[in-house]
């Protein structure tokens, strides 16, 4: 299931801008927000074929739900009607930060235009820091999880666009 | 002081070792010798040393104190050739073969407060910080090990320790390092058929934390409660006073003293 937190900050971004429908799938879990209707559905779907290889390859960074596969995502976003926006995902379990430590700036803002490697957050597991970077370029639209949260694999973190 | 030595580490590590490490870099001072692994190419399997650090760091953007005293500030660069499976548990794994070098060098008593700080007597004696870098399936593993901390009079704000003190004599650094690489290289080798229950029990065996009570500051919060152990993913399973079990990936946990 998703995480209510992260649903709820999707709806507040919704509400705060004029994009009209949004649409983020996570594991087997996909939600739709439509900002017209205040519609939130949340679809369970069963697997459209077993993933034998990312299952074997990815359990334990994971919950039992969230069997997935970042080509999935994009796969279920090029056949939606929502926006475009590039999901940028948590690649483990851990704690989410905005800025390398605690009183010093923010790595982005939303808003803020991003190149390929620039550093957007560190998740922290068990003492390791991973330091995610944009694989995309472009304008950093939401930033869903809030500072020093726990997050999941596979969680959305940023939209950039 | 017995200054760090390359061909000294490296005949003292074992054929499969060696064969794993290609290169053993050593600087008299450096930044940080994470940073310096991390900003190399080309480097899988490289160590780098450094006699002192002058922007050591430990989590968060703490500084880890790096005076040129005889400590050991180490790196070693490591490519899985695919992302391991269980890349959480790491740091746990990396905090063993440390606690095991130490033992292997003649320490006693000593024990890993999770998720990998290895403490002596409530006091710590080694820190250790794990980066990765592009692509993820690369990590730069940083272990900063008090061996020569006492001849160095600037004050640190936590209870620390040091190995010469603790053993008495002055730490030959260049056989420790070889011990940890022999312990160290053999476990990351086998890190993509990590067996979970087996390391349960080497964990076990060294878990300073296991039914303490303790403070945990989180998210700008303090709360207090039972430490239960190890959950799936290698979080800090903790009953909180409130009754909830609550997970932690990160925060700072201390010991309550009744």
């Amino acid at each position: 299931m998703m995480d209510v937190r992260t649903i709820k900050k999707l709806i507040e971004l919704l509400q705060g801008s004029d994009v009209a429908e949004i649409e983020i799938k996570e594991g087997e879990d996909s939600v739709r927000i439509s900002r017209l209707t205040s519609q939130v559905q949340v679809m369970q779907q069963m697997p459209m074929m077993p993933m034998p290889s990312m299952q074997q390859a990815m359990p334990h960074y994971t919950q039992a739900s969230s069997a997935h596969s970042p080509v999935h995502t994009s796969a279920s976003e090029e056949k939606s009607a929502a926006p475009s926006g590039h999901v940028v995902e948590s690649p483990m379990v851990g704690t989410f930060y905005r800025s390398s430590s605690p009183g010093s700036k923010a790595f982005v803002e939303i808003g803020q235009s991003v190149k390929i490697g620039d550093t957007l957050c560190i998740i922290e597991a068990m003492k390791m820091l991973n330091q995610i970077q944009a694989d995309k370029s472009g304008t950093v639209k939401a930033i869903l999880v809030e500072n020093e949260q726990p997050v999941e694999f596979g969680q959305p973190l940023m939209i950039i666009d | 002081m017995i200054k760090l030595d390359q061909a000294q580490i490296f005949q003292q590590l074992v054929p499969r070792v060696q064969a794993a490490i290609p290169a053993i870099h050593i600087f008299d001072t450096l930044p940080s010798t994470n940073e310096w692994l991390l900003e190399q190419d080309q480097t899988c399997g490289h160590v780098c040393l450094a006699e002192q650090q002058s922007a050591g760091r430990g989590r968060r953007g703490r500084v880890w104190e790096s005076p040129p005293s005889g400590n050991i500030y180490f790196s070693l660069r490591w490519c899985f050739t695919e992302t391991p499976q269980y890349y959480a548990w790491l740091g746990l794994v990396v905090g063993v073969a440390v606690a095991e070098a130490l033992a292997n060098y003649g320490l006693h008593h000593h024990q890993i407060k999770w998720p990998n700080d290895v403490y002596m007597h409530g006091k710590k004696l080694a820190g250790i910080l794990l980066q990765t870098a592009q692509p993820l399936q690369q990590v730069v593993i940083g272990i900063g090990i008090n061996t020569g901390m006492s001849a160095h009079q600037t004050p640190i704000d936590q209870a620390w320790c040091d190995l010469g003190q603790l053993l008495a004599h002055t730490i030959d650094r260049n056989r420790l390092i070889a011990l940890l690489l022999n312990r160290l290289v053999p476990s990351l080798q086998q890190f993509l058929h990590f067996n979970q229950p087996d390391f349960l029990q080497q964990w076990q065996r060294w878990d300073y934390l296991a039914n303490k009570s303790v403070n945990i500051f989180n998210n700008n919060q303090q709360l207090q409660g039972l430490v239960l152990g190890l959950d799936a993913q290698g979080q800090l399973s903790v009953r909180l006073n409130s009754g909830e079990t609550q997970s932690f990936s990160s925060a700072d946990i201390s010991v309550r003293t009744a």
